[in-house]
């Protein structure tokens, strides 16, 4: 089956099943309250403090080059190690080699979506180290053998009986359905990992260039332990994450909180500075980051797509979506899902397998509304149509059907004949598609005759 | 060497640049923010944040009440004394112990590179901090400040002792002043206790941090 073939399949049944929506629309309708409020007692203006962080994350993209050498220096000088990766194969190898010249055996994650993008748990498990997801939601979708259904809620579509059933089965804990105590089974199984991990991998929210640090943003603590238990920390991030100035976090640890989780700010957030110094009493004596191009230096190289990197990876725009609302995290097949993850695959992964998701939206723009940092994301997935047409990777079926699409819009006498056509047929339609029936007149007959005032 | 590295500057610095500004753009937090504090006394703003958001927040007037308070805490803790508590080598954290022989026994100084089997013993954490911010009911720490890195996350109660001069307003005035940047290989803001909502966005406290967080402020030295 071909991606959109897979994509089809799976979000007609996701859309079908009611359960599903019942669990997703409770969960986000908890999400937008909390959001609305935190938006307005916190912020004094919500629309000038996206655009203050949309105009910090242009002038960070318009010297990019620059300010990944800063940072670079800047980390290097504390005792840090960077690596530069241009793809996923490059960075999911030099942490491979990492933990067979350390010797671990084990190693701990805490939850982060450049390690999904460049599948670095099938990579270290096949040379046979185990690998302990500690994010909560991450731990129940690995126990699970399922990939994240969202990118900060992972676990958004299991319910706790589904999860009391995965912890009795998979970790032989009692069987509950209470909330507490199946975040406490969690607790107790992870206690282990940290304290014998031979090393620990996180991501990164924010690389502070002046300040030569990274940012990890969370509540669990599971990334503090990570970054502070095991000898040895890597951090996966994305070389867009990079932000000017220490000082910027003071807008941007809230903006993220805000539209991540509706919080004011996350209960952690931690700022690395390279390895343990003498006289620290405890801490990984090396700290490494792969800076990750895996795709991003070309998204870069196209000027209309630029803002893309801006995304600080908020979920909202998940969350706002109709259709991800519809048809769930997993109906994308991507490690990005909804708006964000439609735009960012094709240019990943590749346009000949994924450009059908820049149709995996009713363009009403909720996504660009939302967003924290004032990305036009529904209009960014207009222009990912119009680049497989110019790459001429669109299929002959859809180069064909636009030609014609453009001719019968040319001229009202051949909408009219459209319409005429396809109300005739519509009784042949199946009554999932079929929709009301359209008008035996137009619009344009009912103001000839005057029918509007009635 | 890294000829990657040369690869992925060399496409980001040949990507045609439209600059628009020469800065990045300043602001402060009193502009930002709809609930900046302003005039109150920074010092309850901070403990009824900090209170909303489940943690303990204690207010004393000096070292010796500082002390009761620690053991009061301490004492709720079920553990033989020698694995009570971890506490940080420090000027303020010493001499609110040395006020109670009951906390002399109780506290164990952590010394270096304390294997994380035996560290995760101990059911609670005593430690300074660098600042605590008023607006977002934060405590602010570093590697130098706290101890290293573990023991503000690892054991389930972590204790803070602060003085009232170091509890700012909000965030831009805790980066302003931090100086320990160059020092320190760590720094973290903790808001309340660990927390998750991964089930059901239901609330959890104590996912993998501290079940509890008790700061305590002392008002004169």
């Amino acid at each position: 089956m071909t991606e959109p073939q897979h994509f089809l399949k799976l979000s007609a049944q996701k859309a079908a099943d009611e359960t599903h929506r019942f669990k997703i629309a409770k969960a986000i309708a908890t999400y937008d309250a909390v959001v609305g409020n935190t938006k307005k007692s916190q912020f004094k203006n919500w629309e000038e403090a996206r655009s203050l962080a949309a105009q910090i994350k242009n002038y960070a993209l318009e010297h990019l080059p620059e300010l990944l050498e800063q940072f670079e220096k800047n980390f290097i000088a504390t005792g840090g190690k960077v690596f530069w990766a241009e793809t996923g194969e490059e960075a999911a190898e030099y942490i491979v080699t990492l933990a067979q010249r350390h010797r671990a055996c084990k190693v701990v994650k805490s939850k982060s979506m450049t390690t999904e993008e460049v599948h670095l748990n099938e990579r270290l498990e096949s040379i046979g180290v185990e690998v302990w997801e500690s994010d909560l939601g991450e731990l129940i979708v690995q126990l699970a053998g399922e990939k994240p259904y969202h990118i900060v809620t992972p676990a958004m579509h299991k319910t706790k009986e589904e999860i009391g059933v995965l912890f009795n089965e998979q970790l032989h804990a009692p069987l509950t359905t209470n909330a507490e105590e199946l975040t406490m089974i969690a607790r107790r199984h992870l206690r282990e990992a940290y304290i014998t991990s031979g090393m620990g991998v996180t991501g990164a929210n924010f690389l502070i260039a002046d300040a030569g640090a990274i940012v990890v943003t969370e509540n669990e603590g599971n990334a503090r332990l990570t970054m502070s238990c095991p000898p040895v920390h890597v951090a996966v991030a994305g070389i867009e994450k990079i932000i000017p100035r220490l000082s910027d976090l003071s807008l941007f640890l809230p903006l993220l909180a805000t539209s991540g989780t509706g919080q004011e700010i996350t209960c952690y957030n931690s700022i690395i500075i390279g390895p343990r110094r003498e006289p620290e009493l405890d801490g990984p004596r090396e700290v490494h980051v792969v800076l990750l191009d895996n795709g991003r230096s070309q998204l870069y190289q196209r000027e209309r797509f630029r803002e893309i990197l801006r995304c600080i990876r908020c979920g909202a725009c998940l969350n706002a979506c109709p259709v991800y609302r519809t048809v769930g995290g997993h109906s994308y097949r991507t490690t990005y899902q909804g708006p964000i993850g439609s735009v960012l695959t094709p240019h990943y992964n590749g346009f000949e397998k994924f450009q059908h998701l820049a149709s995996a939206s009713s363009l009403c723009g909720a996504c660009s509304t939302v967003c924290p940092v004032h990305i036009d994301i529904h209009e960014l997935l207009l222009e990912n149509r119009a680049l497989a047409i110019e790459q001429h990777s669109a299929s002959l079926f859809w180069r064909m059907a636009l030609r014609a699409y453009a001719w019968m819009m040319s001229r009202p006498q051949r909408l009219q004949m459209l319409r005429r056509f396809v109300r005739l047929l519509q009784p042949l339609f199946p009554q999932r598609t079929r929709g009301p029936r359209l008008s035996k007149k137009t619009f344009r007959d009912l103001w000839r005759a005057n029918e509007y005032e009635s | 060497m890294n000829t990657n590295r040369e690869r992925i500057l060399q496409r980001l610095r040949g990507a045609t640049h439209s600059r628009t500004s020469m800065d990045a753009p300043s602001f402060s937090d009193a502009a930002l923010f709809a609930n900046h504090p302003t005039q109150e006394d920074l010092v309850e703003r901070f403990g009824a944040k900090l209170l909303s958001l489940k943690g303990e927040f204690f207010r004393v007037r000096d070292i010796r009440e500082a002390a009761a308070r620690v053991q009061e805490l301490l004492a709720s803790v079920a553990a033989t004394p020698a694995k009570v508590c971890l506490r940080q080598r420090h000027d303020l954290i010493d001499a609110v112990t040395a006020q109670e022989p009951w906390l002399q026994t109780h506290t164990t100084p952590l010394p270096h590179d304390l294997p994380n089997e035996v560290f995760a013993q101990y059911e609670a954490g005593l430690t300074a901090a660098d600042f605590l911010i008023a607006r977002t009911g934060s405590v602010m720490l570093d590697s130098a400040s706290a101890g290293g890195r573990r023991l503000s996350v690892l054991p389930p109660l972590h204790l803070v002792i602060a003085t009232a001069s170091q509890v700012v307003a909000s965030l831009d005035e805790a980066f302003a002043r931090t100086k320990k940047i160059a020092t320190a290989s760590y720094m973290t803001i903790i808001t309340g206790p660990s927390r998750t909502s991964d089930i059901e966005k239901i609330l959890v406290l104590g996912a993998h941090g501290p079940k509890r967080l008790a700061v305590i402020v002392v008002d004169k030295l």
